[in-house]
């Protein structure tokens, strides 16, 4: 499929636009960067808890993290949206 | 895509219908048929292995999240990897997407079946004395046929009632935790149950995971359902989000429930209790603290297969509609019912997958090859992220951006390639159903597919005729395009003499080229005018030999693509073309359309420097590589028969070859078996027996070739190799030559092999230059 293809699908951007969006990431990436290896931290401490206190201690860090995460990113989503809508207004 | 009307669906789903889907989609066998197989492989660590998926899969929902909120079209994965990935991968992906989902529904209607058997069991229901188990195969037809239905009469039902079934089915499994957390709160020595938590290892925690693997494949559906989501920028990736969200935990709390509260009532742990009742664990387990438990969990079972195989109905047929619309399969694949708005035909045909699955094969061992198949998309996904990013990057409007671009697609697939491997340890049987698929998937690219494709993206053929020509078929045909008013005499008269020597046709091509800003249609303007100017007159100077000729005229945006396309579409063996001695661009080799002509067309090129080829006396060949040799010397042979030109082979080799008499032996019986292919192509001539070869060891061999050049008439030389790749590898010799020799020249390449030409696609897609041509 060529560029012409989704041009005609409507799903590139109008020609004057293109390049003048940023390709950045609205996620915290140092956040997210964390809370992924907090994640995999309680993972580990949910295999060597063998079923024991920090098996426990490792699931609830890991859903902590988890919903962070999730949290994070649903957020950048939103910012995404507002950063893409300032781009081209201040493109006009 | 320009002369036919595109299909569209109606956007009506929201983005608590889409998450719905993705949820309802996951929450089906994962819990309700495959916890109790993977509480049996795992043991306690089960909520271990639902957690560390629930980690792998999250790396791959953020590159879904991103693609299905920047290209939101029905397809998804297949479609990216279409976009991302060169030559048979979109095909292949589309190819395992829609088995697999097809796979999955199969299996939940299988689910469904047991689940229902259960009940009537449940109720002493008997079958003339017959065992129920007989009624699984029958019930499953059923109920796929019901979902078929309910799919057929279009989305908002589908997003009604798969709505309606995810949430009852949340509760249930709400509730089933519930109890269980309560049970386990009641008896904190459960606890112990958990020790040891891996008691098959590590070994069992991934065998749990690639088991698993499928229950975590729904994130995938929200994305396929891309074309009918409302303000899919937003929706697509809060909804693979909020999907996750949602399923992992009540993942992991099932695993711990179940796994913490059912009492054996012997020495057997728990898990293994869960192991030997399969897919039935749960219910078995809810019988045991939950009240109402195993109504309640039938109940859950039975909504559960069904909101599953209403997903994967829906995912399956989306996947194959999007193949049809691309012509990887059949046309009907892409019809659309006027009122129902719903892809009918290509639903039928995902129904009719479904049920031949649950029917007739051993659904274990291919749900199984399901799971290896959604790694294996899923991978190619994360890989066409990243060439998607570079080719289209700043030209897309993305709902989400993902981090750590692109570290996070790289993780994500060594990941995915460690459980896949895995796999084949866990079940050998599964990695066999999918070589075997993606095997059927290559001969069907490669025999029906790959043509069609190629036809619908081939630049229009606007004038046809055939001036002398007749419709033989496998006449040897010479291509001429004759754009350049300056060149066409010496072109023509040249392919005259090739297909008078070959007893072919010469194919006269004029390609109207129509720049990007404007629609294609506009080129009819100018048919009149093409055929006028030139190609009437290119005809008249073929009148007086005695042979057939074409006369062709196409629109495209580029000179090459349409000479490609003719070559393509009507098995052209010889494209001859016309340089004006210069690269047209710093960056390429010989010109723009010449280079791209080159790499591109599957056939034999000779492109010609010079303006009369008519009386050649004497011929200067030299020969470096075997694999032009033959190529060289049968145009050589040409003028030999036609003009009693005088050829010179010459073979020049640096000395410190020279001097090696063994080494030198050995390049020079090379390029002599080089050679025999001239006489093997055409074998109604009279072998001509061994030409002679000089042999010089020279130091500056391009010094020498030039020098040589001005002695003669003309100089054949071949393109040893394409594009950037004799740049890169074999230096810049040929086309230093090609710029610094003298007189007439005739540059030959030889039509590459299959399988080379393939893998050069390749190499070239992944440099980005097939985006470049693609975008002039």
């Amino acid at each position: 499929m060529s560029m012409e293809d989704l041009k005609e699908q409507g799903v590139l951007l109008p020609e004057e636009e293109w390049g003048a969006h940023n390709l950045k990431t609205t996620s915290p990436q140092l956040a997210d960067a964390l809370l992924f290896i907090i994640a995999i931290i309680g993972c580990v401490m949910v295999y060597y808890g063998d079923g024991n206190k920090w098996t426990w201690i490792g699931i609830v860090i890991f859903f902590l993290a988890f919903f962070s995460i999730i949290w994070l990113n649903d957020r950048a989503v939103k910012k995404q949206r507002e950063r893409f809508r300032e781009e081209r207004s201040e493109n006009k | 895509m320009a002369d036919q009307p595109r299909t569209e669906l109606s956007r009506d789903l929201g983005l608590f219908t889409i998450t719905m889907v993705g949820v309802g989609a996951m929450i089906g066998a994962g819990i309700f048929v495959l916890t109790g197989i993977a509480a049996g492989t795992a043991g306690p660590a089960l909520m271990l292995a639902f957690a560390a998926n629930g980690l792998v899969t999250f790396l791959t929902a953020l590159a879904y999240a991103e693609l299905g909120s920047a290209i939101p079209e029905a397809g998804g994965g297949y479609l990216w990897v279409k976009e991302g990935l060169p030559g048979p991968n979109a095909f292949l992906a589309g190819w395992m997407s829609w088995f697999a989902h097809a796979v999955a529904g199969s299996l939940y209607a299988l689910g469904f079946s047991s689940y229902l058997r259960l009940v009537l069991q449940e109720f002493h229901v008997t079958l003339f004395n017959l065992p129920l188990v007989y009624l699984d195969k029958p019930l499953a037809v059923v109920i796929a046929l019901i979902f078929i239905a309910i799919n057929f009469k279009g989305v908002s039902e589908t997003g009604t009632a798969g709505n309606i079934v995810t949430v009852a089915k949340i509760i249930i499994i709400g509730l089933f935790i519930a109890s269980g957390l309560y049970a386990i709160y009641q008896h904190p020595v459960y606890l112990e149950k958990f020790t040891p938590l891996a008691p098959k290892g590590f070994g069992g925690v991934l065998a749990a995971m690639g088991l698993t693997y499928i229950a975590f494949e729904g994130y995938e559906i929200i994305v396929q359902a891309g074309e009918e989501v409302k303000n899919p920028k937003k929706n697509i990736p809060r909804a693979v989000l909020l999907s996750l969200a949602i399923v992992i935990p009540i993942y992991i709390l099932v695993a711990v429930a179940a796994v913490g509260a059912v009492d054996t009532g012997s020495a057997m742990p728990s898990w293994q209790w869960l192991g030997n009742h399969k897919e039935l664990g749960l219910a078995e387990a809810a019988r045991q603290f939950m009240p109402l438990g195993t109504a309640l969990l039938l109940i859950g079972g039975i909504l559960s297969t069904m909101s599953a195989l209403n997903a994967t109905t829906f995912s399956s047929t989306r996947v194959s509609f999007a193949m049809g619309r691309d012509r990887n399969l059949p046309d009907f694949f892409a019809k659309i019912n006027p009122e129902t708005k719903t892809p009918y035909l290509a639903l039928i045909a995902s129904g009719t997958l479904i049920i031949l699955m649950a029917v007739a094969v051993p659904i274990e061992d291919v749900a199984a090859a399901a799971d290896v198949m959604f790694l294996l998309l899923f991978l190619q996904v994360n890989i066409a992220i990243i060439t998607i990013r570079r080719k289209y990057g700043d030209k897309l409007d993305y709902g989400f951006l993902i981090p750590f671009f692109p570290f996070t697609p790289i993780l994500a697939i060594v990941l995915m390639i460690v459980i896949a491997v895995f796999m084949f340890e866990f079940s050998p049987l599964a990695w066999y159903f999918v070589i075997g698929w993606i095997g059927i998937g290559f001969v069907l690219y490669y025999t029906y597919a790959r043509k069609r494709e190629r036809a619908k993206k081939a630049t229009p053929i606007v004038l046809q005729q055939m001036i002398s020509a007749n419709e033989e078929e496998g006449l040897y045909k010479v291509l001429v395009p004759v754009s350049n008013p300056n060149t066409v005499n010496t072109l023509i008269d040249f392919a005259g003499m090739v297909a008078q020597s070959k007893d072919g046709e010469v194919v006269l091509l004029n390609v109207i080229t129509i720049p990007s800003q404007s629609p294609l249609e506009v080129g009819q303007r100018y048919i009149k005018k093409a055929q006028e100017e030139i190609l009437d007159k290119a005809v008249e100077r073929l009148a007086s030999r005695d042979i057939p000729v074409r006369a062709v005229v196409r629109i495209a945006r580029k000179p090459a693509q349409g000479i490609i396309d003719q070559v393509e579409e009507h098995n052209v063996d010889m494209v001859v073309m016309g340089w004006r001695g210069s690269p047209s661009h710093p960056k390429t080799v010989i010109g723009t359309n010449i280079d791209q002509v080159m790499k591109d067309a599957d056939c034999d090129v000779v492109v010609l420097r010079g303006d009369d080829f008519t009386d050649i006396k004497n011929m200067f060949i030299p020969v470096a590589h075997p694999a032009q040799a033959g190529l060289m010397l049968r145009i050589g042979e040409m003028f030999a028969e036609n003009q009693s030109t005088e050829l010179d082979l010459y073979h020049f080799v640096s000395p410190e070859i020279g001097q090696n008499e063994d080494a030198r032996q050995r390049r020079v019986e090379g390029i002599y078996k080089g050679l025999e292919d001239a006489n093997n192509d055409t074998p109604e001539k009279e072998p001509k027996g061994r030409r002679n070869i000089h042999v010089e060891s020279e130091s500056d061999i391009v010094k020498t070739i030039v020098d040589y050049s001005s002695k003669y008439d003309a100089t054949i030389l071949g393109a040893a190799r394409e594009g950037w790749f004799r740049k890169l590898v074999v230096g810049t010799k040929p086309e230093q030559i090609a710029r610094l020799a003298k007189g007439k020249l005739l540059i030959v390449k030889r039509r590459r092999m299959t399988i080379q030409s393939g893998l050069m696609d390749i190499v070239e897609f992944f440099r980005g230059h097939e985006a470049d041509f693609n975008q002039n």
